[in-house]
């Protein structure tokens, strides 16, 4: 079983630690932090995150429950403080346990118990989630989450992609277009062109554009013209557009444009 | 002043007991003993001048400075204290400079790299406390009891206004000097 450690006193710390290491050796701390940032980093990087979350409510940057705002968390989570009047009803949504510090080891060991992973036998195994449902972005040393549903377009330029959210929003992220078409679901956004990935509910109006491509509206606008490029064009029409009926079509097929690309594939 | 004497943070207390726990698991005496000494003599303070309007200004220097050492023995000396005057005929509402440390304390990230500096010094008729700034980035809401609290003190025993000079440096409050002679 792996375990994470969030925890600004070094005593508390090392008391866990050791704790730990009595109760069941084969607990493995695969990290230690004073900070909710360095946490959400690991997190964020993770390819796996680890069974057992321990977090300190309160450390030198904030709250940890802010975690659960930045991150899907699937870790089992204990909590510990010293004291917290409010903390209560936050526990009681996000995590396996609190432990009141100093933490008694009788009732770490129950808390562990708790948090020990069911036996797989007798659960089936749940599909893991195939598309993201947020996306964590840096700026400066900070994090923001994005929800996959407030997206509106992704635009690329100069190797940064800008989220440009549904209420106006742009932020600059590193992710590159091609890992980000992977990581969201297509029944619900298209790869428009080299630059643009679009969510259904962003295309505002299509237009012919010479005789292969259509020219896009985006909502919210976007200064970039966009087009979707010839290869591109079929598979919006014949795929995408046609299974989203329900969009308000502003713009009515031009199948003849249509069959026109269909000669060319074909020749 | 119940009022007043209720809302010192029971975090404290807790958190307290647990740094002691610590240092006696850590079989460290006399870090032990100073510890649960100052504990003591910051309580004691803490209970005789909840039961006056005004208290000593020289008085509440030892009472934030008792503060502010218990808090160093959890956060490993990152907090630095310096009192730059004194004010031998100075008075002040009790508490005041404990609530205003412990607002730097909750507002801000610090460590052994980057201490959490707060001064009090004396600058024409005020008393001032200032704390370099580095806000906590996953904060939770304040509620601003602490100021607000401070501020309608100074309106009920002297009539008179605190100053708070916020910056993205420095976050400095100042509170107007009362004179022992004006107290009536």
């Amino acid at each position: 079983m792996t375990a994470l450690l969030l925890e600004d006193e070094i005593i508390a710390s090392n008391r866990l630690q050791r704790l730990l290491a009595e109760i069941d050796p084969d607990i493995e701390i695969v990290a230690t932090f004073t900070s909710i940032q360095e946490t959400a980093n690991y997190l964020f990087e993770a390819a796996v995150q680890p069974d057992i979350l321990f977090l300190d409510i309160h450390v030198l940057d904030g709250n940890s429950m802010e975690l659960f705002k930045l991150l899907d968390i699937t870790s089992k989570v204990i909590f510990t403080t010293a004291y917290d009047e409010y903390a209560v009803e936050a526990f009681r949504k996000n995590a396996t346990d609190y432990l009141l510090k100093p933490i008694k080891k009788d009732q770490l060991v129950d808390a562990i118990s708790k948090a020990k992973p069911t036996t797989k036998a007798l659960i089936p195994a749940l599909p893991e989630e195939q598309y993201k449902s947020r996306f964590l972005i840096r700026f400066g040393n900070k994090i923001k989450s994005i929800k996959t549903e407030e997206i509106a377009y992704i635009f690329s330029k100069d190797k940064i992609g800008f989220f440009f959210t549904r209420d106006g929003q742009k932020i600059a992220s590193d992710y590159k277009l091609q890992d980000l078409e992977e990581m969201l679901d297509p029944q619900k956004f298209f790869r428009l062109n080299r630059q643009f990935i679009g969510h259904l509910d962003s295309i505002d109006k299509i237009k012919t554009h010479n005789a292969s491509r259509l020219l896009i509206s985006l909502k919210p606008a976007i200064d970039e013209e966009v087009i979707i490029s010839t290869e591109r064009t079929r598979a919006f029409k014949n795929g995408w557009m046609v299974k989203s009926i329900h969009i308000n079509f502003r713009y009515h097929f031009n199948f003849f444009g249509l069959s026109r690309i269909k000669k060319k594939y074909n020749t | 002043m119940e009022n007043l004497k209720s809302q010192l943070n029971p975090h404290f207390l807790f958190n307290s007991f647990n740094t002691l726990d610590g240092l006696i698991e850590e079989d460290n005496k006399d870090r032990s003993l100073s510890f649960v000494e100052n504990l003591t003599a910051f309580y004691r303070l803490v209970l005789e001048h909840g039961k006056s309007k005004l208290v000593s200004f020289d008085d509440e220097l030892k009472l934030v400075s008792l503060y502010v050492n218990l808090l160093n023995e959890r956060f490993e000396d990152s907090i630095v204290l310096e009192v730059q005057d004194t004010c031998a005929d100075c008075k002040i509402p009790p508490l005041v400079l404990q609530i205003l440390a412990e607002n730097a304390v909750k507002h801000n990230e610090f460590n052994g790299q980057n201490i959490l500096t707060i001064k009090i010094y004396r600058s024409e008729n005020w008393i001032c406390v200032s704390n370099n700034r580095r806000p906590k980035q996953y904060p939770v809401a304040s509620s601003k009891s602490g100021l607000e609290n401070i501020m309608q003190r100074y309106r009920l025993i002297s009539n008179q206004e605190i100053v708070i000079e916020p910056s993205d440096l420095e976050f400095i409050v100042k509170l107007p000097i009362i004179y022992k002679e004006s107290e009536n």
